[in-house]
């Protein structure tokens, strides 16, 4: 009965119901009644799946689309000075702590997904306290997604020109630039 | 609802006897619970073997609801050697003991799962907090209490030492980590949380491992068989991640409504490739055929099912069970896997993802192949030269 159950409910949590704009509006109402409906049922068991984290709904790469996004880290000395290109995913020339920023755990902060992600913030300033670390002379980061269109038939990923979700970390003035510990006295500026 | 010593333990096993034998052994025995489970299955594919048409019309068929229960029970309490729960086990340890080390090499931990603004632990903090966050306090203390938790169950984990426990407390640690830092935490982390779940309940750690020595020298050994049901689970939960990773693909580059141009787009894609894109192009078709193939690999999973029992089964009638099992309809199925998380694994940034998979992989074969493998590798390992000495020589 207990694996019949565990199998039940594994089933009733993964079933493909669609979200509302997925569907005709003549089908919301009924979307919506299954979802309500698989919410009850599961209920009775949720604390068990918050306490070990469990859910039945796997996606894995459901969209492959062709409009993607490209990380810029840039750094520069001050605010007249010109950005400098510290990191960039697929670019040889620039790998400042290219293996920690694309540990799969770090890059679930900053891929987005049709917005940036909770932890988005808090990446930018984790990695401007990395650059300001090893680099002295530079006193602002600027961390920001360039939209970009793959072309595989060609080999090769195009700008479209355009950046989103940019932030502006700055080393705060009062503070000399250091390479020992990180502090947490930056202030942060979204333009 | 126990099993004669001796009926075959499990449908893993090849039939021991020929048909003729096995309906006779049926025939006879109303409570022999393999022939109910086996009826259900036979009708569930529509192709009535000579068992069902010898015994239609008889009390005991018209009571094959009644009997149901009994099949389900005498099914899931089938006993197999432990040697693919050892394997799992180890396998998955390993696993996640390689990412927090890697975290760690990385020295990541504090960014990972301190407390913003300078980590990423936002769910540490707040109302909502996790368990971890509130009994502990968002802290980078809490952050290395919690990796240093995780490493040490894993060890144990892998060792098979206090297993049960030491699975428990992985899979909860292992929570409290993706509460901390939800962003880190992956569908992959999600699936060997459960994986760790079925692996707590089970005898995992009856093979290879600290607990099963120290059972034998406390003259307790566990036995030679253990419950087959946690592979079974681990067999379906492995089929239907790929099945609902198949049916939530909707974007149409994963059909051909856009050429089966998924594979393709996502290596090139900078977030996730490896190398330079420039070697896809030349290579597009492949990508269009590997899509295609990664669609069918997922979609087809639940043939799995039917697969394995064929395959374990195939001494008994019936024209599918034979043609699937003539076209190794099952190993290519492992073998377009194998080849799916390999690829990935070498051409993308998944991280654990494809690894991880594949340490479950071990649930997809019986026992029997499992162990003849064993066999093989231990025939072909390179062993220690033993110091031949002289007869009446000293010795050392």
């Amino acid at each position: 009965m207990l694996i019949a159950l565990v199998i039940a409910i594994g089933l009733l949590d993964g079933c493909p119901i669609p979200s509302n704009k997925k569907v005709a509006d003549s089908l919301v109402p009924t979307v919506k009644s299954l979802r309500k409906i698989r919410t009850e049922l599961i209920r009775p068991f949720r604390s068990i799946r918050e306490a070990f984290r469990l859910h039945q709904t796997w996606k894995l790469f459901p969209t492959a689309n062709l409009n993607q996004h490209r990380l810029w880290v840039e750094g520069r000395t001050d605010r007249k000075g010109a950005w400098e290109v510290i990191y960039r995913p697929n670019d040889d020339e620039h790998t400042f702590k290219a293996d920690e920023i694309e540990y799969r755990r770090v890059r679930g902060a900053w891929n987005p997904g049709r917005s940036p992600r909770r932890g988005y913030a808090p990446f930018t300033k984790w990695v401007a306290h990395e650059i300001f670390d090893v680099r002295p002379d530079l006193n602002e980061v600027r961390v920001r997604l360039e939209n970009v269109k793959v072309r595989p038939r060609l080999g090769r990923f195009d700008s479209l020109g355009k950046f989103q979700f940019e932030r502006v970390v700055r080393r705060n003035k009062r503070e000399k630039p250091t390479v020992v510990e990180p502090t947490s006295t930056e202030e942060e500026v979204e333009p | 609802m126990k099993r004669s010593k001796g009926t075959p333990a499990s449908t893993d096993r090849p039939a021991e006897g020929a048909a003729k034998e096995d309906a006779a052994e049926r025939a006879t025995n109303d409570d022999a619970v393999d022939a109910a489970k086996d009826a259900a299955t036979e009708d569930a594919v529509a192709h009535p073997a000579p068992i069902e048409r010898s015994t239609a019309g008889t009390p005991r068929r018209r009571n094959i609801f009644r009997r149901a229960p009994a099949g389900w029970v005498a099914f899931w309490d089938r006993r197999e050697p432990p040697t693919t729960l050892a394997l799992v086990r180890i396998l998955v340890a390993a696993v996640l003991l390689a990412d927090l080390l890697q975290s760690r090499t990385y020295g990541l931990v504090e960014a990972i799962w301190g407390p913003p603004p300078e980590g990423l632990g936002w769910g540490g903090v707040g109302n909502a907090a996790s368990a971890a966050g509130r009994w502990f306090g968002a802290s980078n203390d809490t952050a290395w209490l919690l990796w240093w938790t995780g490493v040490i169950s894993s060890l144990c984990l892998i060792a098979g030492f206090l297993s049960r426990i030491s699975a428990v407390v992985l899979a909860l640690t292992w929570a409290q980590l993706g509460w901390m830092s939800p962003d880190s935490d992956r569908g992959i982390d999600f699936l060997l949380r459960a994986v760790l779940m079925v692996l707590a309940a089970s005898q995992c750690h009856a093979r290879w491992s600290v607990d099963a020595w120290l059972r034998r020298r406390f003259g307790r050994p566990f036995p030679d068989e253990v419950p087959a049901w946690p592979r079974y689970l681990l067999l379906l939960q492995l089929v239907w991640v790929y099945f609902s990773a198949g049916h939530n693909k909707t974007d149409g580059a994963w059909g051909p409504l856009e050429g089966y141009s998924a594979l393709a787009n996502i290596l090139t894609d900078p977030h996730f490739a490896r190398f330079d894109p420039s070697w896809i192009a030349p290579l597009y078709p492949l990508l269009q055929i590997a899509t295609a193939l990664t669609m069918v690999f997922e979609l087809g999973s639940p043939l799995m099912l039917p697969l394995t029992y064929w395959s374990a089964t195939r001494d008994r009638p019936g024209f599918l069970r034979r043609w699937a099992n003539r076209l190794r309809l099952r190993w290519v199925w492992i073998f377009l896997g194998i080849n799916f998380h390999i690829g990935i694994g070498v051409t993308m940034r998944l991280g654990i993802f494809p690894w991880g998979m594949m340490a479950l992989f071990p649930v997809l074969f019986h026992p029997e192949e499992l162990i003849r493998a064993e066999a093989w590798v231990m025939a072909h390992l390179p062993r220690p030269r033993s110091r031949s000495i002289a007869p009446g020589s000293p010795a050392g």
